[in-house]
């Protein structure tokens, strides 16, 4: 039967495409925790990733760094302007601050209500960013052993960047916002708001829209006053995301799939190639 | 001793290479209009399905793609692995027998490129649903220019492939064809 050898290697395609596609089907979404052979498998790939990255950053560091000689001293002459403007605001903040303590206990707040906005911030380096353009992840050098737990989200300086898919002893993979989709099982949406107008406005950012670059922002409804130029907040709504963390500005806002609701696109504040150091956002435990 | 581990270790090179060095590399303003991704260890393991034989090639994608796929694990195991050992195992069948030159070598890497990129794409698109770019906007964003830079890197690698890869038993193989 198995005389002509073509007939041997179609069955092997096929076992083998069988078992790839159950693999696949299996492991689509969300799975609980790694199991030991891949966090062995990626603990080690990532400890290799970590001691060539500083070399690989100070030769991409140096090309970088001549062709921007010039732009940097404009950069510098702003930034110090823009840092005696916020001296003088961290006066004015501090004495709010104060202000907002002695009524707090005046009014008999509870500790878990107090410490609910007292984010930490931890800095992580980005060692990795996945090859692949259609699985956006890259992997950070924060593990399970330094605290970091599941879906904890992560920003950069100017906004946020994705959220913790995967932890492992000593790494993460985060997810970046490029990866969203409403149809994937391994993307969670972000409920919005906007920055000044946070009891009033509402919408959930589910997608990335690859061809245009913006993020897809559904469920506003239709009396909300958003417009162009707004600025998109996380609204710590959905339990997910903590309070607060910028995402982007409204481009454009027009008419929903179903005619029920509207679409806004945001741009996003928060470039997403060339990371180099990101914070994890690591909200207090909730008594 | 060394010259038999050379091969898993240039190709382990190459994958950290690719997900550290790469995305410095090349220009910020090509990665986000278009995606360019080189495809460096679908590379190694082309060449060494062309020059050595092809279940070499096949085992060499599957252990490099599971590495891929654990390592990064975005939406599902197996894709990765799945896409590198069938296009190294198909690009080693279709070019089995030749003494590939130059411009054959070239051919075969380009085909295996495109295959490799619209298998991946084809898993992710249809079989999974988790992305919504259209194939054409892809192929022509996404597909055509990785292919081109792989095929850069490629003609970079040409020679050490050749010197390390074909060994005496191959090319007397060839010959006696």
């Amino acid at each position: 039967m198995f005389k002509w050898l073509g007939n041997k290697r179609l069955i092997v395609l096929m076992f083998g495409i069988i078992f790839f596609f159950a693999l696949m089907g299996l492991t689509l979404g969300d799975r609980n925790g790694a199991s030991w052979p891949e966090k062995f498998i990626k603990d080690t790939v990532s400890w290799v990733q970590g001691l060539i990255y500083r070399p690989t950053r100070y030769i991409a560091g140096f090309f970088e760094d001549l062709s921007r000689l010039t732009v940097l001293y404009e950069e510098n002459r702003e930034l110090k302007m823009t840092l005696a403007q916020y001296a003088k605001d961290t006066a004015r903040l501090n004495d709010l601050e104060a202000q907002n303590e002695r009524l707090k206990e005046a009014l008999g707040f509870t500790e878990r209500q107090r410490q609910m906005n007292n984010y930490k911030y931890r800095i992580a380096e980005v060692y990795a960013a996945s090859p692949d353009p259609f699985d956006n992840t890259v992997v950070i050098n924060l593990g399970e052993k330094d605290g970091i737990k599941e879906n904890m989200a992560v920003m950069s300086v100017d906004g946020l960047i994705g959220r913790v898919s995967r932890v492992f002893p000593f790494h993460s993979n985060v997810q970046l916002l490029t990866d969203l989709d409403d149809r994937s099982n391994s993307s969670k949406a972000i409920a919005v708001t906007i920055k000044g107008k946070e009891n009033e406005s509402f919408g959930i950012i589910e997608s990335y829209d690859r061809e245009k670059g913006l993020l897809v922002m559904n469920k506003i409804p239709r009396t909300d006053e958003m417009t162009v130029g707004d600025v998109v907040v996380t609204s710590g709504l959905g339990q997910l995301f903590p309070r607060g963390i910028e995402i982007g500005e409204v481009v454009s806002r027009d008419e929903g799939e179903f005619g029920i609701t509207h679409t806004a696109l945001v741009k996003p504040f928060a470039s997403f190639t060339h990371l180099r150091e990101v914070f994890v956002v690591e909200v207090p435990e909730l008594r | 001793m060394m010259r038999r581990y050379i091969v898993p270790l240039a190709l382990f090179v190459c994958f950290i290479v690719e997900g550290t060095l790469m995305e410095w590399i090349i220009p910020g303003l090509w990665q986000s209009q278009i995606y360019v991704v080189p495809h460096l260890v679908l590379t190694c393991v082309l060449y060494v399905a062309l020059f050595q034989n092809r279940y070499l090639g096949l085992a060499y994608g599957l252990a490099f793609g599971i590495l891929q796929d654990v390592n990064y694990y975005g939406h599902a195991l197996g894709v990765h692995s799945f896409s590198m050992g069938l296009v190294g195992y198909a690009v080693g069948l279709a070019f089995r027998g030749s003494r590939p030159g130059l411009v054959t070598c070239m051919l075969a890497m380009a085909i295996g490129n495109l295959f490799y990129d619209a298998l991946v794409y084809g898993i992710y698109a249809f079989f999974l649903h988790v992305t919504r770019a259209t194939p054409e906007w892809t192929f022509v964003r996404q597909m055509l220019p990785s292919m081109l830079i792989s095929l850069l890197f490629a003609l970079l690698l040409y020679v050490p492939a050749r010197k390390w890869l074909e060994t005496r038993q191959t090319t007397r193989q060839q010959e006696e064809k």
